[in-house]
């Protein structure tokens, strides 16, 4: 079952090129690296899935959801079976670790008893359930990383959408981060990787990981 | 639903204590703001007030003939009370006429306006109708046309009023309010317009908080409500701020001058609504850059 669909997707960037030909395909419990230079357009693909951007031609399917149909009423409904997650974190900086997980249940308006049993259930996957009440700025690099993945697994996703999640952590963090992406994978969440860094496919080799090329605005695998 | 009720609510509070400074200016700033307009709107009130009475004193003397018999007196206050515009015709006798002019005349130790009527044998002073006019009726272009009216009723020899005194109000205070609004309006403007930047700095301060709740999944409705919360907090908190700072000046004032200031009620109750309006839309202008 296909859980991302890009078919002939176009964007145009204000004052320059955007993507010219977009096709990729994401299947249930699949992990997916869109590998390709800084400034290929990867951030967007996944802006595109997230619907923060709509084609200019072609259609983005997510899930039920079809860029071509989806009202702005319905976008958050849409990021509420995503999870993502970003090369700087994105945390809240003066929330401790687990407000920061539980803040994704509040506003999407989450009992307050299932509050606290998700975001510990999701703190333990990424091995964090003891550092609940630190701060961000107490934490490593990694750990922060794996707050945010705490973060965007605690609404149970079937997508986890990663836009460079290493960028800013050093090889044996990275490692760390990679290991944690793979085991939330074999336990059936797709995942579609964005990364500059090719190695990282060719270091963890899997029957799941397919790999989808971007350059110049079109893909090609 | 009433989780994220209180959700937002809790968060609408918690936003002060996560941007104390930026609040507490914001905050201060919406003060200064209403109790500018507080103090313009009690100002123009009071102002207005002045220029009601003075206009409610405009009178006409109306002089009636020496030959005219007491019946048609009656007659002619009749025909007074018809005119347009007069609100009331008081009758004033020539022996009434003789005590105002020793009253007026007569002050302290001078004695020559008494001593000028006595030195007469008769009253020479005619009788006459003290006229005041209905409100609409209280400016120069009405007075005139009131005074050619009454001229023209038979009995009637002289019709005596303050015409410069009356256009002059009318002119002044014609400038005095066209300049006072353009002050006030301006003044108001400008504050307003200080405290949607103050507000929209706090919400900026937020900006990554919007972000991130859109991420996951929040709706705009909300994303809006906490911020919405936090503005119609800071709004009543503004308003109150700056009624309890009127309200301190207006008896420091009465204290100070012993006049008798108005300050109605419904200026309290307006800067709490502006408070509560400015919060609102500020906040509501603020958010609005970062929710898509």
């Amino acid at each position: 079952m296909n859980v991302v669909r890009l078919s002939n997707v176009k964007v145009r960037y204000r004052g320059g090129e955007g993507l010219k030909n977009v096709n990729l395909l994401v299947r249930n419990g699949e992990f997916v690296f869109l590998v390709g230079p800084s400034g290929a357009g990867k951030s967007t693909v996944l802006r595109l899935i997230y619907m923060a951007e709509r084609p200019a031609d072609g259609q983005v399917v997510v899930g039920q959801f079809n860029s071509n149909a989806i009202t702005p009423k319905e976008v958050p409904f849409l990021r509420r079976q995503l999870g993502i997650i970003f090369q700087d974190f994105k945390l809240l900086e003066d929330r401790s670790v687990y407000e920061n997980v539980a803040f994704t249940l509040q506003v999407t308006g989450a009992k307050r008893k299932d509050v606290k049993r998700k975001v510990l259930r999701a703190l333990t996957n990424v091995g964090l359930s003891h550092k609940r009440y630190k701060m961000p700025h107490e934490l490593s690099g990694g750990e922060q990383q794996r707050v945010a993945i705490a973060r965007a697994l605690v609404n149970d996703p079937f997508i986890l959408l990663a836009d460079e999640p290493t960028g800013n952590l050093d090889p044996v963090t990275t490692q760390g981060i990679m290991a944690l992406l793979e085991k939330i994978n074999a336990r059936g969440t797709a995942v579609l990787m964005a990364t500059h860094n090719y190695s990282l496919f060719e270091s963890r080799p899997s029957p799941r990981k397919r790999v989808v090329r971007i350059e110049n605005g079109m893909t090609s695998t | 639903m009433s989780g994220s009720f209180f959700y937002s609510l809790r968060e609408g509070l918690d936003g002060f204590r996560r941007a104390k400074l930026a609040s507490f200016i914001a905050l201060m700033t919406m003060s200064f703001a209403l109790i500018l307009v507080g103090i313009v709107t009690a100002v123009a009130v009071n102002l207005v007030g002045l220029v009601d009475t003075m206009r409610g004193r405009i009178e006409f003397e109306v002089f009636v003939d020496n030959g005219l018999a007491n019946a048609d007196m009656a007659e002619l206050r009749q025909q007074l009370l018809q005119v347009r515009g007069v609100a009331a015709a008081q009758y004033i006798s020539p022996a009434e006429a003789a005590e105002i002019f020793k009253r007026e005349f007569a002050r302290g130790d001078d004695k020559k306006g008494s001593s000028f009527l006595d030195a007469l044998d008769a009253n020479p002073l005619p009788a006459s109708f003290r006229i005041t006019l209905q409100k609409p009726f209280q400016n120069s272009a009405a007075v005139q046309q009131v005074a050619q009216d009454i001229e023209k009723l038979r009995g009637v020899d002289e019709v005596v009023y303050r015409r410069d005194l009356i256009e002059a109000l009318d002119r002044y205070v014609k400038w005095a309010l066209l300049i006072g609004s353009g002050f006030g309006i301006m003044f108001c403007v400008g504050a307003f317009l200080l405290v949607i930047n103050d507000i929209r700095l706090v919400i900026h301060a937020k900006r990554r908080l919007i972000e991130i709740m859109q991420l996951v999944g929040a709706t705009r409705a909300f994303v809006y409500r906490p911020l919405l919360v936090q503005g119609f907090l800071q709004g009543i908190a503004g308003g109150l701020l700056a009624s309890g700072f009127i309200y301190l000046l207006y008896r420091l004032l009465l204290l100070q001058l012993g006049t008798a200031l108005q300050l109605p009620n419904f200026l309290f109750i307006g800067l709490l609504l502006a408070g509560i309006l400015l919060g609102l839309a500020a906040s509501y202008l603020g958010a609005r850059k970062y929710i898509q």
